[in-house]
């Protein structure tokens, strides 16, 4: 089983140190102009954009603007959202009641758009795009821990503990949480690969951070320098290639351990 | 089997990915695509049979909503430049002066504070009533009272019917003339309207409906299939100047230039109309293999540019301003804009084809050397060897490069804006961008009311440059009686004095020879740079039609066309 599990983390293994390593990797300085709309040659193995740039070297920059988001903002709502429907499921009563309402309220905004609101209206930097993500997208975990919380709550273990007068906040982060790693991994992978897909989206719609690449905005020049109807695949392709692969990775990590659990 | 359903994933994943590739044309040379050769696949247009040498029907395309039947129409009110439903009094000719199209001849008094319009008799409107000079005065209070536009504040102060023929516009100040240039591309819901159908209307934007698309324009509005977007217009046979030679015309509306570029490729429209927007150049690969279809190369009058800041303390510097201008790539900044179908611009912002454009000016050229030798003559030296240079003073020096807003060119700012700032850092400047303006009210604040931008990416419209210049955008008062206010930043007396001759001249010879002498003045003091003129594609079909006719920069669906068009 370890070994079937190590063939679904070493793709991310290398997204990672793409990511992490990417100031070594890339041929060029993203950001460096040389001559716009080359085709791939030796020089610039996936060509330059309109304004010159090696799309290659954006590709790689690219992974780390999209690591980042998916992964900080995963790790907030995950946490944020475990948290909240555990203290829900916890106390119970009428602070379980305020807690649904606001989740149900949170999962009736749909969350792309809200996204894209909220872009519009804060500084256009990839910390903010982070905050956009984590305020939109907590609830759908929330939700699951509660459920199982409140299934876990009855149980033997957690009694005792109630009985032998543990602290509400020792019990959740000591005993509770703990016995639902499985599920908030689980949620917390889905979380990584719906952050990865919003924040492509967000920055294929231009409202990305103006001082960073993405894919998103890779696909967003090509879009708009008509890269697509001309048929510049080397500038299209690779980015969306790299946001499909990177999620089904994410998901296939997911499938694993569900498999494992 | 889950290995295998992977494995299936994967594959879709792959495929779904080459059929993007294939939705994109090859880019070589002629390509292999059934578009390359239309005749096999092309089927005439079933709607373009032909009677005698009239066309029954032309299609347009355009990038427009048809939300409502009224004057406030998306689509109406950019046809109306054109005089197209509801006719205006004047119109641009093939090269933007103004010529008469409601009126029969327009006059204007010698010190440019009135023009006096003189009309036919039997004028009619789309219902068979006919045109009087109480309609024309009731439009044109409607515009002072109730509209209120700037084209209307600024310049007209009153409006006198003389007789049964003709009518006087007052003036604010002397101003006549760019009053006429400026009516033509007013707002919206600033036509000429019918007085015996709109006079007892309380709320103009809500009365809609076949009578509020009464006009006296060569069309007369027929019907819009909202399944479609299919607008259909046919022409009136009353029409003042003669029925037009295009019998019907539909307008097939469209999302975005892309769905354009398609309808050409289906051979669904025949031409397109979009004011002062044609497709860009990076469009043009997809359309040259066309057959039959001319790509209609038109320059765009207006063009990006780099504004200055005049109430900032840095950019009011001449010797710096000149050093940004050395230290452009402006051949870069070019192929951002347009590709291969942009050039750099020239001294002095205005764009070629424009009236009074001074040919003489050099065009755009990059020194780097000279930039920096700029700054160090000017006292702009690193002085704590942190690679970037220092005020004067020996404070820190940062300027802020911030794009515009824009829905639709957003983007493209913010790509000149990243060479801008290379380009500014190159030389030692500690450029930066402007990443708080990410919506039109953070613009509209930074830009027009704070002021508090240092260098501006943003643009000159047409519209603008054919009314009155782009100086119109850079200046921040001007006019005889120094009361009209503009959009700009700079109120230096001579710019102030130059701009007002323009807004004061009382015929084109006057308007050429102010624009001339503006575009010298903004060469020399740099109050802006033109970051490229571009060209813009109106493709029109050549196949099946002739003798297509032209407004500089808006291509071959123009006033002229519907008079003179046939069928090949």
């Amino acid at each position: 089983m370890k070994g079937k599990w190590r063939k679904r983390v070493w793709p991310l293994a290398v997204l990672l140190l793409t990511a992490v390593f990417a100031g070594q990797l890339a041929p060029w300085d993203p950001w460096e102009m040389t001559v716009p709309f080359l085709r791939p040659c030796w020089a610039h193995p996936l060509g330059t954009n309109d304004v010159g740039q090696d799309i290659l070297s954006e590709l790689l920059y690219g992974a780390r603007t999209s690591l980042l988001v998916g992964v900080a903002a995963a790790l907030v709502t995950t946490a944020f959202g475990s948290f909240f429907g555990a203290c829900a499921a916890w106390f119970g009563g009428w602070a379980d009641r305020c807690a649904t309402v606001l989740i149900n309220m949170a999962l009736a905004v749909p969350s792309l758009p809200l996204v894209i609101v909220l872009s519009v209206f804060l500084k256009r930097s990839v910390w903010n795009l982070i905050l956009c993500i984590c305020l939109t997208s907590w609830a759908g975990t929330a939700r699951v821990v509660r459920a199982r919380a409140m299934q876990l709550r009855e149980m033997g273990f957690l009694r005792s503990c109630r009985t032998m007068g543990c602290g509400s906040l020792y019990t959740i982060t000591r005993h509770l949480l703990p016995n639902l790693k499985e599920l908030i991994f689980t949620k917390g992978i889905l979380s990584v690969a719906s952050a990865i897909l919003t924040e492509t989206s967000i920055s294929y719609l231009g409202l990305g951070p103006l001082t960073s690449k993405s894919w998103g905005t890779i696909l967003n020049d090509a879009f708009r320098a008509g890269g697509i109807l001309n048929g510049y695949w080397w500038w299209y392709l690779p980015p969306a290639a790299c946001i499909s692969l990177t999620v089904f990775c994410f998901l296939s990590l997911r499938d694993g351990r569900e498999k494992k659990g | 089997m889950k290995l295998w359903k992977r494995f299936f994933g994967l594959a879709l994943c792959i495929a779904l990915m080459v059929s993007l590739a294939a939705c994109g044309s090859p880019s070589e040379e002629g390509g292999a695509s059934p578009d390359a050769s239309p005749e096999e696949s092309q089927t005439p247009p079933d709607a373009a049979s032909v009677s005698g040498s009239e066309v029954e029907l032309l299609n347009v395309g355009c990038i427009y909503e048809f939300d409502v039947e009224s004057p406030y129409c998306d689509l109406i009110k950019y046809l109306s430049y054109d005089s197209f439903m509801y006719a205006n009094l004047v119109r641009y000719d093939a090269n933007n002066e103004v010529v008469p199209c409601l009126c029969e001849r327009y006059e204007i008094a010698e010190d440019g504070t009135a023009v006096t319009f003189y009309f036919k008799d039997g004028i009619r409107w789309h219902d068979g009533e006919p045109l009087t000079m109480e309609d024309i005065e009731f439009s044109l209070n409607l515009w002072l009272n109730v509209l209120k536009p700037s084209v209307a504040l600024r310049y007209m102060k009153d409006v006198e019917v003389l007789d049964e023929t003709s009518i006087r516009v007052n003036m604010q100040s002397s101003c006549a003339y760019v009053f006429l240039r400026h009516m033509i591309m007013s707002s919206a819901g600033c036509v000429i309207y019918p007085k015996h159908i709109w006079e007892g209307v309380e709320d103009l934007k809500s009365f809609t409906g076949k009578e509020a698309m009464i006009g006296c324009g060569p069309y007369v509005y027929e019907s819009y299939d909202s399944e479609a977007k299919i607008a259909y217009f046919n022409r009136f046979e009353d029409y003042h100047e003669g029925a037009p030679s295009v019998k019907r015309i539909a307008f097939h509306l469209y999302e975005s230039p892309e769905s354009v570029v398609m309808a050409y490729k289906n051979r669904e429209i025949d031409c397109m109309f979009q004011y002062a927007a044609g497709l860009a150049g990076v469009y043009v690969p997809a359309l040259q293999g066309l057959d039959g279809l001319d790509i209609g190369e038109e320059v765009n009058l207006g063009s990006p540019i780099l504004e200055f800041n005049f109430k900032d303390t840095l950019t009011q510097d001449l010797e710096l301003r000149k050093a940004v201008y050395s230290a452009l790539d402006y051949e870069l900044l070019a192929a951002a804009n347009g590709g291969e179908y942009c050039v750099p611009g020239g001294r002095g912002v205005i764009s070629p084809g424009n009236i009074g454009y001074a040919e003489d000016l050099p065009a755009n050229c990059q020194d780097v050397e000279e930039a920096k030798r700029l700054l160090d003559a000017a006292g702009y030296t690193d002085q704590n060897g942190d690679g970037f240079r220092e005020n004067r003073d020996g404070a820190e020096m940062r300027i802020m490069v911030s794009p515009a807003y824009s829905a639709s060119k957003g983007t493209l700012y913010q790509r000149l804006a990243e060479v801008v700032v290379r380009d500014l850092q190159n030389v030692g400047l500690n450029a930066y961008l402007d990443e708080n303006v990410s919506n039109s009210d953070a613009w509209k604040a930074r830009f027009s009311q704070n002021k508090d931008f240092q260098i501006a990416i943003t643009s000159c419209s047409q519209g603008v440059a054919i009314i009155d210049t782009v100086n119109q955008g850079l200046v921040e008062k001007a006019g005889s009686d120094g009361t009209l206010t503009w959009n700009g930043t700079n109120d230096t007396p001579e710019y102030v004095e130059i701009f007002s001759k323009i807004i004061d001249s009382k015929n084109p010879e006057e308007y050429a020879a102010a624009a001339d002498e503006s575009q010298r003045y903004l060469a020399e003091e740099m109050v802006a740079i033109s970051l490229g003129v571009e060209s813009m594609f109106y493709p029109y079909n050549i196949a099946d039609y002739t003798d297509w006719s032209f407004r500089s920069g808006n291509g071959a669906f123009s006033y002229d066309t519907w008079f003179t068009l046939k069928i090949k």
